[in-house]
């Protein structure tokens, strides 16, 4: 097996990972709080991804779609101030989504809220379709990406965006961590993610907190879809295909836990490159299959997953 | 108006006359349809009852076991696989293929149904949905001779053409233009029409009755002595036997077959129909694939000019409308359009159970306003509002708009309801007034809505039989 062509397979992978990681990070921090599985994650950064690219295309009427002309900046921003007013925007849809749409309806059945989040996949899907159109757009590369911009360990080639992108979700997660841990909103959501109702009787407000955890879970989608755009190219269906193997990544970790959510995306991210490379019967196109193939045998031993906590029902 | 307008003890004969009325309409809409709308009307109308088909399957894992199951879009793209490969490469009838495609998608059911005792919930939702969005690409697999049998990326075609042989001829419908689509009707109807009754049944029956038990308490049915593992798998295996039934219709309807067809977004739609026509009900099945496909249809119709650009609902906005729906549903109406027409039937008529010794269970006279009753007055009105909203709607007819023609559309066939309403009330009142039950101030009303409403049911279906009769010469009849 030649060591280098390995190396450079698993470097390559773990731009991939860090994307699922990100999009799984976002899956559990809205599960954990609300107990539901956000389908429309996907749409919902994607949207984002498209608002970075308006910012940083200024206001070309053929880019901002009908009547939103007037709120764009009149000059095309930096690739970072964009990408920070998209997370910003996403926040915000986050946090209305969940104030318009999910609290209205209280403790609803599970079928209920994947209707809710299914309509709202459709309904964002649609509306990007409908203002930028289905056309693939280039994003540009937040970091630079050219022929010889790499790190060379041991012959392979380490790209800077994945050493970038890495960087990044792992300096967001440890902002996340202080926020959990040393804040008082971070402790009032650790309250609402445990017990809600206990956290409404110490006085902690459930709906504010778990809106705050829309608010950051689309955040974090944002930026996965804002990070990732460049190499899958920007339409909307880009995250669709991400949001399966995202599912896949917090369902083998776990859903209720950040750190499966992590573990789960580099396990998909990795076997989704090397399996079909290893594996002669599985060709490239079917890459997806042994991803959920592991979440799958993951489940059937570990029915919450790796890190995931499980539930004990009292009757 | 709290009470119902019709108070009827079960299997009396005003209840008997009521449901004559109902069995009337649905007979008319079943022979109807084939012979009024267009050929391609026709294969809509058949797609929808497939979609019918798949939604029942969905319902019964997730409306009655009340397990998430979002994947049967896969199901229906297996059986779809193997009654093409079937029928194209081996050479066998459809009917000799349904056998194989039920016992291949049970096994399936039973394959994809064994992880499925193991998960719960929402992940229970996140492995079927793995399962349909892995499905478009497992059939472009080379090794296996898989991609030789479903035709790879490329999809399958069916050479065999389902033409009806000349001895079901006369069919309605099933001469002359539309004839193909028109037979597949037929075959649709009559499987769809076995399927309602096997599941109805299925679902009486004591494996049925434990699979709703654990829907509604899954630890009291295990105390009860239902085994949790097989009453589930079995259950999940049997809806995906549907599915793969339903594809095997698919692909009878269609004659092509491909991995695009199946996709996730197929399994949104089957989640859209469940939810609109009503989970948990098997004419919510029904209701919501007809829905999903004549909906779709509509939207794709919609053309509003907004200011700087025209709203187009040929795009992509059709899905955003589906989604608008979708979230409107949830949160105003949960039942679905099944438990929207259950409240309209419930203000029309309230039948009274019998004890067992055929007595109701409550004398009518208690749910008799008596003497002070205002229905004959409703009724009249009813049966004056059914011509005046048909007229209306014939005027409003002739302006070229989808919307306006939708509610035209909707406002003739108001009277299809209001005419025989009132004329059952009106001899109801009637009946009451001979009783001694009413004034007799009533006596003219109700003769009134029972006269008119009679006229108008006349009319009705008198216009029923006459399109009958033009589009289906019934003297060309071969005797048999």
């Amino acid at each position: 097996m030649d060591l280098v062509l390995l190396l450079q397979r698993i470097f390559d992978a773990l731009f991939n990972s860090a994307i699922y990681s990100s999009l799984a990070l976002a899956l559990v921090i809205i599960f954990r709080s609300t107990g539901l599985l956000n389908f429309a994650q996907g749409e919902m950064a994607t949207f984002t991804a498209y608002i970075a690219f308006v910012l940083l295309s200024g206001p070309q009427p053929r880019l901002t779609g009908g009547g939103l002309a007037g709120l764009v900046p009149g000059v095309p921003l930096p690739i970072p101030l964009a990408i920070v007013g998209a997370v910003i925007c996403g926040m915000a849809g986050g946090a209305m989504t969940e104030r318009a749409l999910i609290r209205p309806l209280g403790r609803a059945p599970d079928l209920a809220l994947v209707n809710i989040t299914i309509g709202v996949l459709l309904a964002t899907n649609s509306l990007m379709a409908q203002w930028w159109g289905t056309g693939p757009r280039i994003f540009p590369a937040v970091f630079p990406s050219g022929a010889g911009q790499h790190f060379s360990i041991l012959g392979a080639r380490l790209r800077y965006s994945t050493v970038g992108v890495w960087a990044i979700l792992l300096g967001v997660l440890v902002l996340l961590i202080l926020l959990l841990r040393h804040t008082r909103t971070g402790l009032a959501f650790r309250a609402v993610s445990i017990s809600p109702s206990n956290a409404e009787l110490v006085g902690v407000r459930v709906g504010t907190t778990l809106m705050y955890g829309w608010a950051l879970a689309s955040g974090f989608g944002a930026l996965a879809a804002c990070l990732s755009a460049n190499s899958v190219l920007l339409e909307p269906n880009m995250m669709l295909r991400v949001l399966v193997y995202a599912f896949a990544a917090a369902t083998l970790g776990g859903l209720d836990s950040p750190k499966g959510a992590l573990i789960g995306g580099l396990i998909i991210g990795l076997s989704q490159t090397l399996i079909p490379a290893y594996v002669p019967f599985i060709g490239f196109e079917l890459s997806v299959l042994p991803a959920l193939l592991a979440m799958i045998a993951i489940l059937l031993v570990r029915p919450a997953g790796l890190y995931g906590t499980r539930r004990i029902e009292r009757v | 108006m709290s009470e119902a307008l019709v108070v009827v003890a079960k299997n009396s004969a005003e209840h008997k006359r009521w449901n004559y009325v109902v069995y009337l309409y649905a007979a008319g809409l079943l022979l109807l349809t084939p012979l009024v709308l267009e050929p391609f009307e026709i294969g809509k109308m058949n797609r929808a009852l497939i979609m019918s088909v798949a939604i029942l399957a969905v319902n019964l894992v997730v409306g009655f076991n009340g397990m998430l199951a979002l994947g049967h879009s896969a199901f229906m793209g297996i059986g779809a696989f193997v009654t093409a490969s079937m029928v194209q490469d081996e050479n066998w009838d459809y009917w000799q293929v349904l056998p194989v495609v039920l016992i291949v998608g049970f096994l399936m059911g039973i394959i994809i149904g064994l992880p499925a005792l193991r998960v719960k919930g929402l992940y229970l939702a996140l492995t079927t949905i793995a399962q349909a969005a892995v499905f478009p690409t497992l059939v472009n697999i080379d090794e296996l001779g898989i991609a030789k049998r479903t035709g790879g990326p490329n999809g399958k075609g069916v050479s065999e053409e389902v033409i009806a042989p000349s001895y079901w001829e006369w069919l309605p419908g099933v001469d002359g233009a539309r004839g193909g689509s028109a037979y597949r009707y037929w075959i649709i109807i009559l499987m769809l029409g076995i399927t309602l009754l096997l599941v109805t049944n299925y679902l009486r029956s004591r494996p049925g009755r434990a699979v709703l038990a654990i829907r509604d308490n899954e630890a009291g049915a295990a105390v009860y002595g239902v085994n949790l593992p097989v009453a589930k798998t079995m259950n999940f295996a049997i809806s995906a036997a549907l599915g793969s039934l339903a594809g095997l219709m698919w692909c009878l309807d269609k004659a092509f077959v491909a991995g695009q067809d199946f996709t996730f977004l197929l399994a949104i739609d089957l989640i859209i129909g469940l939810v609109l026509g009503g989970v948990g009900t098997i004419q919510g099945s029904l209701v919501g694939g007809l829905f999903v496909v004549w909906v779709n249809d509509l939207t794709k119709r919609i053309s509003v000019p907004l200011g700087l650009y025209t709203l187009n609902g040929d795009g992509p906005l059709a899905k955003a409308i589906f989604g608008l729906i979708l979230i409107l549903f949830t949160f105003f109406a949960p039942g679905g359009i099944v438990s929207l027409g259950r409240l309209i039937n419930n203000k029309l008529i309230k039948i009274i159970p019998l004890t067992p010794v055929g007595q109701p269970i409550e004398p009518l006279s208690n749910f008799d306003p008596g003497m002070e009753s205002a229905r004959a007055d409703t009724a009249m009105k009813m049966s004056i509002a059914g011509p005046i909203l048909l007229a209306a709607g014939w005027l409003l007819m002739n302006v070229n708009n989808l919307i306006v023609g939708v509610l035209a559309f909707g406002l003739r066939m108001s009277i299809v309801v209001l005419a025989p309403v009132a004329m059952l009330v009106g001899a109801n009142e009637l009946k009451a007034h001979a009783d001694g039950n009413r004034p007799d101030a009533i006596k003219g009303p109700a003769t009134m809505a029972q006269t008119v409403g009679a006229l108008g049911f006349l009319f009705v279906i008198g216009y029923a039989v006459q399109r009958f009769v033009q589009t289906y010469p019934i003297w060309d009849i071969p005797l048999i």
